[in-house]
């Protein structure tokens, strides 16, 4: 087989633009509604996912080193994604709301104990899906239903919203980081 | 001779795009873990010995110690298919090791050089004097070889989404090796 009936025929390439991300806030904090699942997906710019290794160590013998693996997984169990903001502010409010069920810096209050509950109202979930390539309609809709793959972060706390820049110099949409930390990260299956 | 003869009739060159890298179980294996057509780019590490400084009067020389430095590790870059086989061949691979998903370190499945998470990786560059695009088998002679083993995924990155625009999907995996062998051998480039 050539070279080029190789590339041909290699199968198609998943692409960076084909995702979806929602987020489920905790229910005591405020309903979730597609509405609010759709403007959420559409306003983030991208996904960064953390990165996980194992913690390593040097093993010396006379002229060679080697490296070791030691039983622990390192990474970080934080994320900070950045969004687009829309001119009601409203996805501002929502992620102000839920730091806020945790932590008040307007009321200098803390709610530590949400933190180190089971109680799963007080926390939140975000689920990262891959899209299928090749199911793309008109006007590039989306018509499958089924994602190929599928990253889930839980026990998702809201615990930073960065708050907005202004500036006289350019006419560009505001665009917020927030901050969040999870515990139990699963990998598409 | 005048300089342009010189150049003229100077050696072909070598390419940087002619090469291939397979991921093997064992020596005798052929099918590669994933395919060689979404494995993007190759530098093999560099391993040598390490040096101290030697002090007498006006001068000092470097002069190697007794101890080999220099990271027994690599990276490879994979582009993603749309069914994800690539990366999930992959992940499958880095959870023989550790899985975050279950929170699970395996360390006692690789006690032993002889057991299932090790490797093969072979990185064979050709010496390009062929007529034909890099494919034909029998057009090449001498082939630079890497050959590394007992090769580990110890890191694998996850997709990189983003809205600003349309790339292919990447992944970047992290190996450690043991041995590392380099070697120009002469036949066919069947593996």
């Amino acid at each position: 087989m050539s070279n080029i009936t190789s590339l041909l025929d290699n199968s198609l390439d998943a692409f960076t633009n084909l995702f979806d991300v929602t987020f489920i806030f905790p229910s005591q904090v405020l309903t979730n509604t597609p509405e609010l699942k759709d403007n959420l997906s559409i306003r983030i710019q991208d996904f960064p996912f953390p990165t996980y290794s194992l913690q390593t160590y040097p093993v010396s013998y006379k002229a060679v080193t080697l490296k070791r693996f030691a039983p622990k997984i390192t990474g970080p169990r934080k994320l900070s994604l950045t969004f687009r903001v829309d001119a009601d502010w409203g996805i501002y409010k929502k992620f102000k709301a839920w730091k806020k069920h945790y932590m008040n810096e307007d009321a200098t209050t803390i709610t530590l104990k949400k933190a180190a509950s089971l109680n799963m109202t007080d926390f939140g979930q975000i689920i990262v899906e891959a899209l299928d390539s090749t199911q793309l309609g008109k006007d590039s809709e989306y018509v499958a239903t089924a994602a190929k793959k599928s990253w889930t972060f839980n026990d998702v706390m809201c615990v930073n919203v960065q708050e907005p820049t202004f500036t006289k110099d350019s006419a560009n949409p505001v665009t917020i980081t927030v901050d969040f930390i999870y515990g139990q990260y699963t990998l598409p299956q | 001779m005048s300089n342009i003869a010189n150049l003229l009739a100077s050696s072909f060159d070598a390419f940087s795009n002619l090469y291939t890298v397979t991921i093997l179980d064992n020596d005798t294996d052929r099918a590669s873990l994933v395919s060689d057509l979404r494995i993007e780019g190759f530098k093999a590490p560099a391993i040598t010995l390490g040096e101290y400084d030697l002090h007498y009067k006006t001068v000092n020389i470097t002069r190697n110690n007794a101890m080999f430095t220099g990271e027994r590790e690599f990276e490879l870059k994979f582009r993603v298919d749309n069914d994800y086989v690539a990366y999930e061949s992959l992940k499958t691979w880095r959870n023989l090791l550790y899985n975050i998903s279950e929170d699970k370190v395996f360390l006692g499945s690789f006690s032993s050089v002889a057991r299932l998470p090790y490797k093969i990786v072979r990185v064979k560059a050709y010496t390009g004097t062929g007529a034909d695009d890099g494919n034909l088998v029998t057009a090449y002679g001498d082939v630079v070889k890497w050959e590394f083993k007992q090769v580990l995924l110890y890191e694998l990155s996850e997709p990189n989404f983003t809205r600003a625009n349309s790339e292919p999907v990447s992944v970047t995996a992290k190996f450690s090796f043991g041995e590392m062998i380099t070697a120009i051998s002469s036949g066919s480039l069947t593996q």
